[in-house]
């Protein structure tokens, strides 16, 4: 039982990183109907700022605070420089070129900070573990990246529902001829939105970073992940993103737990392994057949 | 010989009680419409009024709350939209649907190669098919486009591409056609040429023809159906729908009819 | 008429530069010119293939290099239970490229009807990224394969061999490939200009109007979708052949990325523009890494580019109009 429980809170904060990711993705492809792959590297760029401010000034709080502004800037660069020109396109070309901006974004960072993956400590104040039922306790950087998720998922339904940008959100998700109708500048709202995107991946970057290792391609393996989170939640939707984020997030850690153990009690030890490997791995990606049988458009989608 | 009446013709589709809403909005309520064979049915009524509603739902795209659609005696309320076609359901859209980097033949030709669904053939061209080819100058030919069998849809005027969205309906030899405005955004010449083409057509097909242009409804139609908020308030010859206090009032807005 | 016969020419110039090659490379006395010819070869029949649906069909399948590593696997796989004797579910084992060949794209096959079913539930962006989800479970499992490598890759002893064929010879090996090149290329533009194809490429340019025609589009869709995985699958089973050696690398999304960058810098809808594309996309990759180390902060930018202004790609003027 303990063992579940801890696993479930892996899952919860897995499914808190990848909705950092998966709501901004999902509002720029809603709000702007671009498939941005380049997603993945504002989350690697966040993780890098983070790690050389954390390293050069010692302080966890500069290091969230040059993830955020690293990463946001970097993503209101690359609307304005490449994406901005693309939105009338088909989505063959947005793929292209946010493809060959991924292979720049790796090498340019390898080249600015090396080659060798920097590491990064838990800072000071969340280190240890808290003692969250006898015989459980769970470490206090994973808690505090749970937590950041859930502010996170307060702070987007707040904007989202009770604010003028959050109300152009809606209506640009929705129609949008209508927000061009409005007179409002369409652009600076797009620019906007993508650069909240990319801070939310600065974020999701700077929590994982003492928790995962921050390499090259970290960007791209989380990237596909987020794909199906926001398929399994449904393209567009904030609130899908929501729930595509806390399935894949359980699904993926309860499975590493338990996939081999249930299969050692009826296969030969070996078969179990092979097989057991590939299940684990195969797992969130069968989810995502799972939903796409019984609902294609995904379990919360944000029209109709 | 006896005057052509509707009346003594079999009904080609009957739509029975449809009704279909969106949230508040009634788009279509509880609609009842016969059109039958040989004949030509216009459907009018004002902007807003549910008539591509009631198209796309004969069409199978969206389907109805309540209310059944039979075509040719057969139920097809539940019936996919492909399958409708194959029973010979040909219609033009009010916005045209054509394969723009297709010639012109080519979108007539996909239209007779596409009659029981298209084919999996991977070898044979059907470019090669003379037979095919030569039916598919004919439609050019009757719409008026024989001389630009050879240029992509996409190059063609606006007005030219209403005729090649005839000729692909045509190309089916549809047992009912339906033609969403079929004059919409035509100059007055293209109008009295499309109006011509129409009256070729009438009592070779039933056809239902929604268009807003009055004179060419008047001049056309057998029968003419008046839509307004989704209701159908009438249904008679052109010299009753005229004459109608109710339509005047709901619709023709008193304006002397022409 | 100037077009026309400036595209024969450039066809058959094309055409001379693929048979030529070994014996342009025999002076150079470089074997590596021989075997960047032979990767080109190899890479313009999954470009040709992806062709099929990414230009006739405008079904964006960023999942491709599946296929790719899927072909290369299968050949890999039986070649090592060959090897080692240990048998695979009971058969012994066969080097015949005339039994594993066929073996391989039939897996490649069953795998896109599976995926094709699924992902053809949806479309447009979905599409895109259930393809590469689908891929990447694909790469993942190959990693998770300890007993044939894992991560790092099975080695193949030997190539396969075909009755009266040499492969193991170079130059010999080559030429099957141009020859398998040619055909399926023959054979795509043969599906294109087909009754299948025209029904294909009416889907892509106006669904409504085919659904009001009486077309169902899911079962034409699955069936280009196959038949592009097994060209994709024979590209990868070259591969296996060619590099004796295959790794999940070759399942990776930048695979997947790759391709699709061959077709559109090649020109989408044309066919014979990927092959050309796949020979500049190589020839480019090889000059710049022989340049520098860091030569992605080259090609990066390069792929860009090719999305933002090269709407027709390479053979796009030549290959104008689409086929149809």
């Amino acid at each position: 039982m303990i063992l579940f429980i801890e696993q479930a809170l892996n899952g919860l904060q897995y499914g808190s990183m990848l909705f950092l990711l998966a709501s901004g993705l999902t509002l720029i492809f809603g709000i702007m109907g671009v498939i941005n792959l380049t997603h993945g590297a504002f989350y690697m760029v966040g993780a890098y700022c983070a790690a050389f401010a954390v390293l050069s000034t010692g302080s966890f709080l500069v290091g969230i605070a040059a993830a955020l502004i690293g990463a946001g800037l970097y993503a209101v660069l690359v609307e304005v420089a490449v994406v901005q020109w693309l939105y009338r396109r088909d989505h063959l070309y947005q793929v292209l070129a946010t493809l060959g901006l991924i292979l720049f974004t790796n090498e340019a960072v390898s080249m600015i900070f090396g080659r060798r993956p920097p590491l990064m400590d838990i800072p000071p104040l969340l280190q240890g573990s808290v003692p969250l039922l006898p015989g459980l306790d769970y470490p206090l950087m994973r808690i505090a990246l749970i937590v950041t998720g859930g502010l996170v998922a307060i702070g987007l339904w707040a904007l989202v529902n009770h604010t003028r940008v959050g109300m152009l959100i809606r209506a640009g998700a929705d129609d949008r001829e209508m927000v061009d109708a409005l007179g409002v500048d369409i652009r600076r709202l797009y620019t906007l939105v993508f650069g909240l995107g990319g801070a939310l991946c600065g974020l999701a970057g700077v929590m994982a970073a003492p928790l995962l290792a921050i390499e090259i391609g970290m960007g791209e393996r989380v990237l596909i992940t987020t794909f199906v989170v926001i398929v399994v939640g449904g393209v567009g939707s904030v609130r899908g993103a929501l729930v595509g984020a806390l399935l894949v997030g359980m699904v993926d850690s309860l499975g590493r737990a338990y996939i081999p153990q249930l299969l050692l009690l009826s296969l030969p030890a070996t078969t179990a392994d092979t097989l057991g490997a590939g299940l684990v791995s195969a797992s969130i990606y069968l989810l995502m057949a799972i939903v796409l049988l019984v609902r294609p458009n995904g379990l919360l989608p944000a029209r109709g | 010989m006896a005057e052509w009446s509707a009346q003594q013709q079999a009904p080609i589709l009957a739509i029975d009680g449809l009704r279909k809403a969106f949230g508040a909005l009634v788009a279509t309520d509880d609609v009842t419409l016969d059109i039958r064979a040989g004949e030509l049915h216009a459907l009018i009524g004002p902007n807003g009024a549910g008539k591509s509603t009631l198209i796309t739902q004969i069409c199978g795209e969206l389907k109805p709350d309540a209310g059944r659609i039979l075509f040719d005696g057969r139920d097809v309320t539940r019936l996919r939209p492909h399958l409708r076609s194959r029973l010979g359901l040909g219609r033009t859209f009010q916005i045209t649907q054509l394969c723009p980097d297709f010639s012109a033949i080519e979108n007539v030709l996909l239209s007779i190669e596409t009659r029981g669904g298209g084919s999996f053939d991977m070898v044979s061209n059907p470019r090669g098919n003379a037979g095919a080819i030569a039916s598919a100058r004919e439609r050019l030919a009757e719409v008026g486009l024989g001389d630009l069998a050879a240029r992509r849809a996409e190059t063609l005027a606006h007005g030219q591409r209403r005729q090649l969205e005839i000729a692909v309906a045509l190309a089916r030899e549809p047992r009912l056609l339906l033609l969403d405005e079929p004059m919409a955004g035509l100059g007055p010449e293209e109008t009295a040429a499309m109006t011509r083409l129409l009256d070729g057509l009438k009592r070779r097909y039933a056809i239902l023809l929604v268009e807003h242009d009055m004179a060419a409804v008047f001049a056309l139609a057998d029968r003419v159906s008046v839509l307004v908020y989704g209701r159908l308030i009438f249904t008679g010859t052109v010299a009753e729908v005229r004459s109608d206090p109710q339509v005047r009032a709901a619709y023709l807005g008193g304006e002397p009819a022409c | 008429m100037m077009t026309s016969r400036l595209r024969l020419a450039v066809v058959a110039g094309g055409l001379f530069l693929l048979l030529a090659a070994p014996f342009l490379a025999q002076p150079t006395g470089s074997a590596g010119l021989l075997g960047l010819a032979n990767r080109i070869a190899i890479y313009a029949i999954a470009a040709v293939s992806l062709d099929l649906i990414l230009g006739y069909g405008a079904l964006v399948s960023f999942g491709h290099a599946m296929f790719f590593g899927l072909g290369g696997y299968a050949v890999g796989i039986v070649a090592f239970h060959t090897g080692s004797g240990e048998p695979l579910l009971g058969w012994s084992g066969s080097n015949a490229a005339l039994i594993v060949w066929p073996l391989a794209l039939v897996a490649c096959a069953l795998l896109a009807a599976i995926v094709g079913t699924l992902s053809l539930k949806t479309s447009g962006v979905q599409f895109i990224m259930i393809t590469l989800a689908f891929a990447q479970m694909v790469f993942f499992v190959l990693v998770s394969l300890q007993s044939y490598g894992g991560d790092d890759g099975l080695l193949l002893d030997r190539r396969n061999t075909l009755p009266f064929i040499d492969l193991s010879r170079p130059t010999t090996f080559y030429y099957v490939c141009i020859a398998l090149l040619i055909g399926w290329t023959a054979f795509c533009a043969r599906i294109v200009n087909s009754r299948f194809g025209l029904v294909l490429q009416a889907l892509r340019q106006s669904e409504r109007r085919s659904i009001n025609l009486g077309v169902d589009p899911f079962p034409f869709r699955l069936t280009a979708f196959v038949i592009s995985a097994i060209g994709t699958g024979l590209a990868g089973v070259l591969w296996a052949n060619y590099a004796r050696f295959v790794s999940p690398d070759m399942a990776a999304w930048s695979k997947s990325g790759e391709f699709i960058a061959i077709v559109v810098l090649g020109g989408l809808g044309t066919l014979l523009g990927p092959i050309a594309g796949a020979a500049v996309f190589i020839a480019l990759e090889q000059i710049l890494s022989i340049w520098t180390e860091h030569w992605m902060i080259v090609m990066g930018p390069i792929l860009t580019l090719v999305a933002l202004f090269g709407r027709r790609g390479l053979a796009g003027r030549l290959f104008g109009e689409r086929n149809g």
